[in-house]
């Protein structure tokens, strides 16, 4: 897709927006994503995907909480590698308004609509804007592990002021969509990561199902035909397995990871 | 809204007929924020956390090394680069943090060694580990075999 009208000047999304093909290559790129059978073919999807939407740059987040001592933010690029050292450098996960802008809502907002709270956050969008970020539109992913497992796209355009037009209405409804499918394609992946890393065999996830049923190592024990003792001990192992203190937060960790 | 969490294969445990209300344990809800730790029990954590790391590093790098991958890890061992050389560039995952707390993971893919040397050149390990950093460079160099 061009983003150059015939006088050499950049195209407004809305003029954009109003072409026919707008978002039909978006179409058949979106099922891709979430099954890119790799990393490197999933962000290669990312960054057309986002051309294909008029954005300049794109960033998708994912926030998971293993635990109360754990947490991962993870992200997928798509934008100036610029953006990501300072991200990095200046500890922004913590100052992040996107992605606290996610953890309340589900509605994809513009940058400019978006409330900061704290200087903290002004110096995030400023350092923002200067990389790809002027204009911006953040597009949540919602779960049902609410506050426990978040993801957020950010969509950025070099051009302030770029998703402020008319067609931020077309923007939204395909954003949220990419959002959706690039959360779908790192929940895979992390749950590949974990179950590569922990070896945890199709017996444990068994034993976890029946943990998340709320049933004692006695009623384990009987549907087993087992000893209670050795469901404790089967316990203890896939705790240390997945690095969890004990077996509530292991069960815990297996749903965040979509392991059950 | 996502319904992600919970597969569409039906889970292999049945309903187990319960003897009484004690016979239930008690389940996290997983969109609450999760149940603190004791004080016992979090230094039992951080302890076991602590002396699983080395061996947690040596099961990554055996991984990396599975895949191709290569694995540069920095000298306290709070920041890992993840290198692949693929079709599509250079793909680099950058992952920071300790055992606890929160951790860090961005994937990028560079195309182009001119996009690597200016990220490498914002790359805040430069100063805080240069002999990773110069490795970082050069294994990324060699990937990308001079593409421009």
């Amino acid at each position: 897709m061009k983003h150059l009208a015939a006088n050499g000047e950049p195209h407004t999304l809305a003029a954009l927006t109003r072409s026919p093909e707008y978002g039909a290559r978006l179409i058949e790129i979106l099922p891709a994503i979430g099954d890119a059978p790799t990393t490197e073919v999933a962000v290669d999807l990312f960054r057309q995907a986002t051309v294909q939407l008029g954005a300049d740059a794109g960033v998708f987040m994912s926030y998971l909480r293993d635990d109360a001592t754990r947490a991962s933010y993870r992200s997928l690029l798509a934008c100036d590698p610029l953006w990501a050292s300072e991200y990095a450098r200046r500890g922004w996960h913590d100052h992040d308004p996107w992605l606290r802008h996610a953890t309340h809502e589900t509605e994809p907002v513009r940058s400019s609509e978006l409330q900061l709270t704290s200087a903290d956050e002004e110096a995030f969008v400023q350092a923002s804007a200067a990389l790809g970020f002027a204009s911006a539109v953040i597009a949540p992913a919602p779960t049902c592990a609410g506050l426990s497992r978040i993801g957020v796209l950010c969509l950025g355009s070099n051009r302030s002021g770029f998703f402020e037009d008319d067609g931020y209405g077309k923007v939204r409804v395909l954003a949220r969509s990419l959002s959706m499918e690039l959360h779908r394609w790192l929940l895979q992946a992390i749950r590949k990561e974990l179950l590569a890393r922990s070896r945890l065999t199709a017996a444990d996830i068994e034993l976890l199902r029946h943990e998340e049923a709320g049933h004692t190592s006695k009623v384990i024990g009987a549907a087993l035909n087992i000893e209670a003792k050795t469901v404790d001990c089967r316990f203890q192992r896939i705790s240390a397995k997945l690095n969890a203190p004990d077996r509530r937060t292991a069960m815990r960790i297996a749903r965040l990871y979509g392991l059950l | 809204m996502s319904t992600e969490c919970r597969p569409s294969a039906a889970p292999s445990v049945a309903p187990i007929e319960l003897p009484s209300p004690l016979g239930k344990r008690r389940v996290d809800r997983i969109d609450e924020p999760a149940r603190p730790l004791g004080a016992k029990r979090a230094a039992l954590q951080l302890r076991r956390q602590r002396t699983a790391g080395p061996v947690v590093r040596r099961a990554a790098k055996d991984r990396a090394n599975q895949q191709d991958d290569r694995t540069l890890v920095s000298n306290d061992a709070s920041v890992t680069f993840t290198l692949r050389a693929t079709t599509l560039g250079l793909l680099i995952e950058r992952a920071q943090g300790q055992h606890l707390g929160a951790r860090l993971v961005q994937t990028m893919v560079f195309a182009d060694v001119d996009l690597f040397d200016r990220w490498c050149a914002s790359e805040p390990i430069r100063f805080e580990d240069p002999v990773l950093y110069d490795q970082l460079r050069r294994e990324g160099h060699e990937a990308l075999g001079g593409k421009r």
